[in-house]
C-alpha cells in the first residue's frame, strides 16, 4: 500500500470523494470522536493532520505553546482544509478546542459541532449522557445531509468499522512476531492513512495489504521498541529508528493502537452502542481520569509485543501527556523497562534525535525475549 | 536648542543630537551588562563631538530601550514605543505604521486618526531576541554581518530550519551542518525563520494599516532579512536612513518637547 | 512628571480586621488534626463538605500560589520535586507545586505535608483540573471521586440539560454516600439544606458588591483589595454564617463608599479589565498600574467566583446572568433536590468564568462595557490552558470595540517560573503610554 501518496494526496482523495458520492466531508481532532455516525449519515469522516508549513497567522488568533494546534490553526487559516463541509469538537484537550473556535469563527459558512464526552468514563451515568449527545449530533448530522439516518445505515456504518478495527488488529498482530513482516514506519504510515479515507474503500486496501505482508520475509533481528507520548501526524521517527537498526512494534498513541483496540459489540440500542465502545477504548491520557488504567494497559502491551525499551515521544507543551509522565515512568521504573522521554514538535532535529536514540538503544539489552523463547511466529488465523 | 536621545539597547547604544529636529550628531557603541552608564556617556560624548557641541549646551537628554533606567544623567525615560512612533512620524508625517527590529524586541505600532498610537504590539517571549539570534548564528557560522546581509534568499526545496522556536531552529542548522549543507544556505534557512517570526508580530495587529510601514531599528541593517520580510509579509517597508538611531532620535524629540 | 493627582477622596477598608480574623480561623481549621482532611476542588454554588461533622477540604489552588508567593527558593524545590518524576514542565503551577510539596513530605515552613485522606478532583472545564486528583491518589492508595464538567454550544437544550445533570448529581450524590460509608460521617442534610440557604445570601452580597464596583466611578473597590477577600466562604472554607455576616459587613461598607464617593484609587482615571486570576505572587503591578492612576476592576473570574456573570437586563439595570436551577421552582426537602441545586447552574448558567468565553464570543467585550473599562491586560500564560484560552481572539473583539489591550506572558498564575518581572512592567509602561498616559510623581 502507498500510505505516503495517500496521506500527501489526502486533499484530492477527500475532494474525488465528494465528487463521486455527493456527500460531505467532516474533519475531526479528537480519538474519541464517532465516526460511525457520521459515516452513517453519509458523510465522510477525516482526521486533521497537522503539518508544520512556515507559519505567521496562527499567533494572531491563537496563544498556545502547543505546535500541532499552532499548525492546525495556520492550517485552517491558509484554507488547507478547505475541502472539508464540517468540523466537530469532542470535548477534550483545551488548546485544540481553542482551534476549533478559531475555524467556527473564521469561517462562518463550516458547520461545526461541540460533542460532549465525558471524562468520568466509568460512572453508570456516563452511557446515559454520552448516549444523549450521540443524539444529538445525530439530530445535527441530519439536519445537515437533509435526511434521516437509518438504523439500516447505522449498522451499515457500524460493520465497516469493526471491520476496519478487525483488519488494523490483524496489522498490529502482525507486529507481534518476534520476526515481524512489518516495520513500524509502514503500520503507522497505513494507520494514519486509514483515518483519511473511506472505510469501506481502506477495508478493501488494507485485506490486500495484510496478505501481502503475510507473504512478505520477515526482517531480520531488530531491538523492539515501543512508542509513548502524543499522538503523531507522521513516519519521520519511526524512519529514523529503522535507520538505527531498530524497530517501533507497538504503540499507545491515541492514533495509533488505540484507536483500533475495541470494537462495537452490537445492541439493539445502536447509540448506546457506539457510546459504549468509546467509553470502553482504552483510554487517552485526558479520559483516564477516574482510574488510571494506561499503565497496566502499557505493560500488558510491553509484555505481549516483547519489546526490549520505551521511546515516549511527547509534543512540548502537550499537557495531557505531561500529566501521565509520572504514573508511566514510575510502571518503567519499577519494572526494569528501560525508556527513553524527549520532547520535540512537529518536526524532528535530525542529528540531535539521532543522537540520543543511539545513546538509549546502547543501553538496552535487546534479544531478551528471543533468548526466552518467545520469538516463534503463532499462526493467526482471522 | 539642542537636545540628546540616548537609546540603550540590549546590545548596542546609540545617541544622537537634534537641533531644531535636524540630526546633527550620532555615537554608537556597545552595550550589555553593568557598564552601560559608561557606554551611554561614550556614545553621547561622540555624538555630541560629531555636532560641535558641548554637554552644557544641552537643554535636555531623554533616553529610551532596555537599559534606559541603567542611566544616570538622563532627565527622562520614555518607552520604545513612543520613541518609535516619535521618530516615524518625524521622518515620515504619513505613516500609518512602524515595526520596529531590535536585538531583543519586535514592536508593532499603528497610529490612529490623531496621529497619536493606536494600537501596539510587542513580541511574544518565544519571538523574543531574533537580532541576538542571527547575530549568535553568524558567528557559528563564521559569517559576517555584511555576508550575513547579502545572503540569497531561500531557494525552492532548499534548506529549511524550525520557524517556531530558536532553540530547535539552532538544532536543526547544526544538523544541516553536519550534513555538509553549506553554511551560506543554512544561514538563509535561519534569516527566513527569523523573518517568519518577525511577521507574526506584524500579523498580530487588529487592524491593519498598512499603506506606510515604515521600518526601524539595528535589524534594517541585515538587506536579507528586510527581503525576506517583505517576501514574507508581503508589505513594501518604508525604511529611513536614521533607522538604526530612530530610537535615540525619538527620545530626542521627546527631550525637545520638554 | 505630573503631580500625584488626587482626584478624589480615599480612604481604608474597615472590613479588613473582621478578613483577617477569619483567615487566621481557616489557617487554623486546615491544621487540626481531628478532622478528616480531602484535597478537594469543589466548584458548585455550595460547599456540601461542611454539612459532614468532621470534613475538610484543601484546595491545590490556593495551596500551590502560596507556596510560590512566600518562597521562590521552595517552589522551585517542589516543582523539581514534581518534575523529576515525571510531571511535565507544561503542567499548571497550581498543581506542581502544591504536589512538589507533597512529594517532599513537608510544607514551605518545614511543618509536614498535611496528610490526605481523599481527593476530590475539579471537574472543570480546564482539562489540567480535571486529572489533577491522580496525583494524590498515585502518591498513596486514598479514595477519588471523579464529576463531570458538562457543557455544550449552541442554543438551549432541555434534554441535553437533563442528562447532564442526572450524569453529575449521580457523581455527586455517589461521593457523599462514600463519605459517609468509609468515613463514618453522617451527612446532615439540614445542614446542608441551610449551607445552600446561606451561600445564595452570599452571592446576593457579592452580587451587590460587583455591580458597585461596575457602576461606580471611582470604583469603591479595587480588584487588588477584593482578591484579599474574595475567597472568604468559597475556595476558603469557612462557617456559613460567618461568611454571611462578613459579606453583609463588605457589601454595607462599599455600598456606602459608592454613595459617598469614596474612592478605592484616588486618582482613577483609567479603569481596566484583565480575563483571568492574576499572578499571585506578584500583585505589585496593581500597585504600580496606580502610578498612571489606572485601576483594576478584575475579571470574570474575579466575579465568577463570588457573583456568577453580569449582564445589562433590558430595563439598564445590572444583575446576574439568568440562572437556571433544576427542578424548576421545587422545594428543598431531599438530599436529591440540595445536590441538583448545588450542580445545576454549572451545566450551562450562569456562565462559568471560563464557559462564558468558551460559549459567547462577545463576553470580554460585554465584561468591559459593564465594568466601564478603557482597556484589557491580557495574560498569555503558557502552562495554563484553561486560563488562556480563547484569549487572543477576546483581544481581538476588543481591540475591533475600541478597547486598548495589553498582553504579559508568564508560566501561570500560581509559579513564577516563567514571569519575566522587569519586561512585565516596561510592558505596562508602553501600554500606559500609547494611552497618553504618565505616571503622577510618588
Amino acid at each position: 500500500m502507498d500510505y505516503k501518496a495517500l496521506i500527501a494526496n489526502r486533499r484530492s482523495y477527500a475532494m474525488d470523494w465528494k465528487a463521486r458520492t455527493g456527500g460531505k466531508v467532516l474533519g475531526y481532532f479528537d480519538p474519541y470522536f464517532p465516526e460511525e455516525l457520521a459515516y452513517a449519515a453519509g458523510m465522510l469522516p477525516v482526521r486533521m493532520m497537522a503539518e508544520r508549513e512556515p507559519d505567521t497567522l496562527s499567533a494572531k488568533w491563537i496563544y498556545s505553546s502547543c505546535y500541532p494546534v499552532k499548525a492546525f490553526t495556520n492550517q485552517f487559516l491558509l484554507g488547507r482544509f478547505d475541502y472539508m463541509d464540517a468540523l466537530v469538537h469532542v470535548e477534550g484537550c483545551n488548546w485544540m478546542y481553542n482551534a476549533f473556535e478559531v475555524a467556527m469563527n473564521h469561517d462562518p459558512a463550516l458547520l461545526t459541532h461541540f460533542l460532549f464526552v465525558p471524562e468520568h468514563t466509568d460512572a453508570p451515568t456516563s452511557r446515559d449522557v454520552l448516549r444523549s449527545e450521540l443524539n444529538v449530533f445525530k439530530g445535527k448530522l441530519e439536519e445537515w445531509t437533509g435526511k434521516a439516518v437509518s438504523v439500516e445505515a447505522l449498522d451499515y456504518a457500524i460493520e465497516v468499522y469493526n471491520t476496519n478495527r478487525k483488519l488494523l488488529r490483524k496489522l498490529y498482530e502482525l507486529r507481534r512476531f518476534y520476526h515481524t513482516p512489518i516495520l513500524g514506519s509502514e503500520a503507522m504510515g497505513v494507520m494514519l492513512a486509514n483515518q483519511l479515507m473511506d472505510k469501506a474503500e481502506m477495508n478493501l486496501l488494507l485485506a490486500d495489504y495484510i496478505r501481502e505482508l503475510e507473504a512478505r520475509e520477515p526482517a531480520g533481528d531488530r531491538v523492539r521498541l515501543m512508542l509513548l507520548g502524543s499522538e503523531t501526524w507522521s513516519t519521520d521517527l519511526e524512519e529514523m529508528v529503522e535507520s538505527l537498526g531498530a524497530n517501533i512494534v507497538i504503540d499507545d498513541l491515541d492514533n495509533g493502537a488505540s484507536y483500533c483496540w475495541n470494537e462495537i459489540i452490537p445492541l439493539e440500542d445502536r447509540l448506546m452502542a457506539i457510546a459504549l465502545r468509546y467509553l470502553g477504548r482504552p483510554h487517552s491520557a485526558l479520559r483516564d481520569n477516574n482510574w488510571r488504567r494506561r499503565p497496566q494497559r502499557i505493560f500488558e502491551l510491553s509484555e505481549d509485543f516483547m519489546i526490549d525499551g520505551v521511546l515516549i515521544a511527547k509534543q512540548i507543551y502537550c499537557h495531557p501527556h505531561g500529566l501521565d509522565n509520572y504514573a508511566i515512568w514510575k510502571l518503567l521504573r519499577e519494572r526494569g523497562i528501560p525508556f527513553h522521554y524527549f520532547e520535540r514538535d512537529l518536526s524532528l532535529p535530525a542529528e540531535e534525535t539521532k543522537l540520543r536514540l543511539k545513546a538509549f538503544l546502547h543501553t538496552i539489552k535487546p534479544g531478551l525475549t528471543r533468548l526466552m523463547g518467545w520469538h516463534q511466529p503463532l499462526n493467526l488465523e482471522v | 536648542m539642542l537636545t540628546a536621545g540616548i537609546d540603550i539597547g540590549v546590545e548596542n547604544v546609540k545617541a544622537v543630537i537634534l537641533k531644531d529636529g535636524a540630526i546633527v550628531g550620532r555615537g554608537k557603541g556597545r552595550s550589555g551588562g553593568v557598564g552601560r552608564n559608561a557606554a551611554a556617556e561614550a556614545a553621547l560624548a561622540g555624538a555630541l563631538q560629531e555636532a560641535g557641541a558641548a554637554s552644557a549646551d544641552l537643554s535636555g537628554t531623554v533616553a529610551t530601550g532596555k537599559g534606559k533606567y541603567d542611566l544616570l544623567f538622563a532627565d527622562k525615560q520614555v518607552t520604545e514605543a513612543t520613541a518609535a512612533a516619535r521618530a516615524a512620524k518625524h521622518l515620515y508625517p504619513d505613516a500609518t505604521c512602524v515595526m520596529s527590529l531590535g536585538a531583543d524586541e519586535t514592536l508593532v505600532l499603528t497610529f490612529n486618526a490623531k496621529d497619536k498610537i493606536g494600537q501596539a504590539v510587542l513580541n511574544e517571549k518565544c519571538a523574543a531576541g531574533l537580532g541576538s539570534f542571527l547575530r549568535k548564528m553568524a558567528m557559528l557560522l563564521e559569517l559576517t554581518p555584511d555576508e550575513m546581509s547579502a545572503l540569497p534568499p531561500v531557494a525552492p526545496g532548499g534548506a529549511t530550519v524550525n520557524d517556531g522556536c530558536v532553540v530547535f531552529a539552532e538544532l536543526d542548522a547544526l544538523s544541516l551542518l553536519n550534513q555538509s549543507v553549506s553554511s551560506r544556505e543554512i544561514a538563509s534557512a535561519l534569516t527566513d525563520a527569523a523573518a517568519i517570526r518577525a511577521c507574526t508580530v506584524l500579523n498580530d495587529i487588529t487592524i491593519p494599516m498598512l499603506d506606510c510601514v515604515v521600518l526601524l531599528g539595528g535589524l534594517t541593517r541585515n538587506h536579507a532579512f528586510v527581503q525576506a520580510l517583505q517576501t514574507r509579509s508581503g508589505v513594501d517597508f518604508t525604511i529611513p536612513s536614521e533607522a538604526e538611531y530612530a530610537g535615540a532620535l525619538g527620545a530626542a524629540l521627546v527631550a525637545s518637547d520638554h | 512628571m505630573a503631580n500625584k493627582g488626587q482626584l478624589w477622596e480615599t480612604r481604608p477598608l474597615e472590613f479588613w480586621a473582621r478578613a483577617k480574623e477569619l483567615r487566621a480561623g481557616w489557617q487554623q481549621s486546615i491544621e487540626s488534626k481531628e478532622q478528616v482532611v480531602g484535597q478537594g476542588n469543589i466548584l458548585a454554588i455550595a460547599d456540601w463538605s461542611r454539612a459532614f461533622p468532621d470534613v475538610t477540604l484543601v484546595e491545590d489552588n490556593p495551596a500551590g500560589s502560596m507556596i510560590a508567593s512566600q518562597s521562590s527558593p521552595f517552589a522551585r524545590k517542589c516543582r523539581l520535586a514534581s518534575e523529576i518524576r515525571g510531571w511535565g514542565r507544561e503542567i499548571c503551577g497550581y498543581q506542581n507545586t502544591c504536589w512538589g510539596s507533597q512529594f517532599l513530605g513537608y510544607q514551605v515552613d518545614g511543618s509536614p505535608f498535611p496528610e490526605r485522606r481523599f481527593v476530590v478532583p475539579l471537574p472543570c472545564l480546564c482539562d489540567q483540573h480535571t486529572k489533577r486528583g491522580q496525583q494524590v491518589r498515585d502518591y498513596e492508595p486514598v479514595p477519588q471521586w471523579m464529576m463531570d464538567q458538562c457543557v455544550y454550544l449552541g442554543p438551549r437544550d432541555e434534554a441535553r440539560e437533563e442528562a447532564m445533570i442526572e450524569h453529575r448529581a449521580f457523581s455527586m450524590l455517589r461521593q457523599i454516600n462514600d463519605i459517609e460509608r468509609l468515613f463514618g460521617q453522617q451527612f446532615d442534610d439540614e445542614k446542608f439544606h441551610d449551607l445552600l440557604t446561606a451561600y445564595s445570601l452570599v452571592d446576593q452580597y457579592s452580587r451587590d458588591i460587583s455591580v458597585f464596583m461596575a457602576n461606580t466611578k471611582p470604583t469603591p473597590l479595587s480588584i487588588k483589595d477584593y482578591y484579599s477577600v474574595y475567597t472568604l466562604g468559597s475556595l476558603t472554607k469557612i462557617d456559613p454564617d460567618d461568611a454571611v455576616n462578613f459579606w453583609k459587613l463588605v457589601r454595607d461598607e462599599v455600598a456606602w463608599r459608592a454613595e459617598n464617593q469614596i474612592a478605592a484609587v484616588g486618582n482613577e482615571r483609567f479603569r481596566w479589565i484583565e480575563a483571568h486570576p492574576p499572578s499571585w505572587h506578584f500583585l505589585k503591578y496593581y500597585r504600580y498600574m496606580e502610578q498612571y492612576g489606572a485601576v483594576c476592576l478584575g475579571s470574570q473570574y474575579a466575579h465568577r467566583v463570588t457573583a456568577g456573570c453580569l449582564e445589562r437586563k433590558p430595563d439598564g439595570t445590572l444583575d446576574r446572568r439568568n440562572m437556571l436551577y433544576y427542578p424548576k421552582d421545587t422545594p428543598l426537602v431531599t438530599r436529591e433536590d440540595g445536590v441538583r441545586i448545588c450542580l445545576t447552574p454549572d451545566v450551562r448558567y450562569p456562565h462559568h468564568h471560563k464557559m462564558d468565553e468558551f460559549i459567547r464570543h462577545h463576553a470580554l467585550v460585554e465584561f468591559a462595557d459593564i465594568f466601564q473599562a478603557d482597556g484589557a491586560l491580557l495574560a498569555g500564560w503558557r502552562c495554563g490552558v484553561g486560563c488562556t484560552l480563547t484569549r487572543k481572539e477576546q483581544a481581538m473583539r476588543l481591540r475591533k470595540a475600541g478597547y486598548s489591550v495589553m498582553f504579559y506572558e508568564g508560566s501561570q498564575p500560581g509559579d513564577r517560573t516563567d514571569l519575566d518581572e522587569k519586561r512585565f512592567l516596561e510592558q505596562l509602561d508602553t501600554w500606559m503610554e500609547t494611552q497618553g498616559l504618565e505616571k503622577y510623581a510618588e
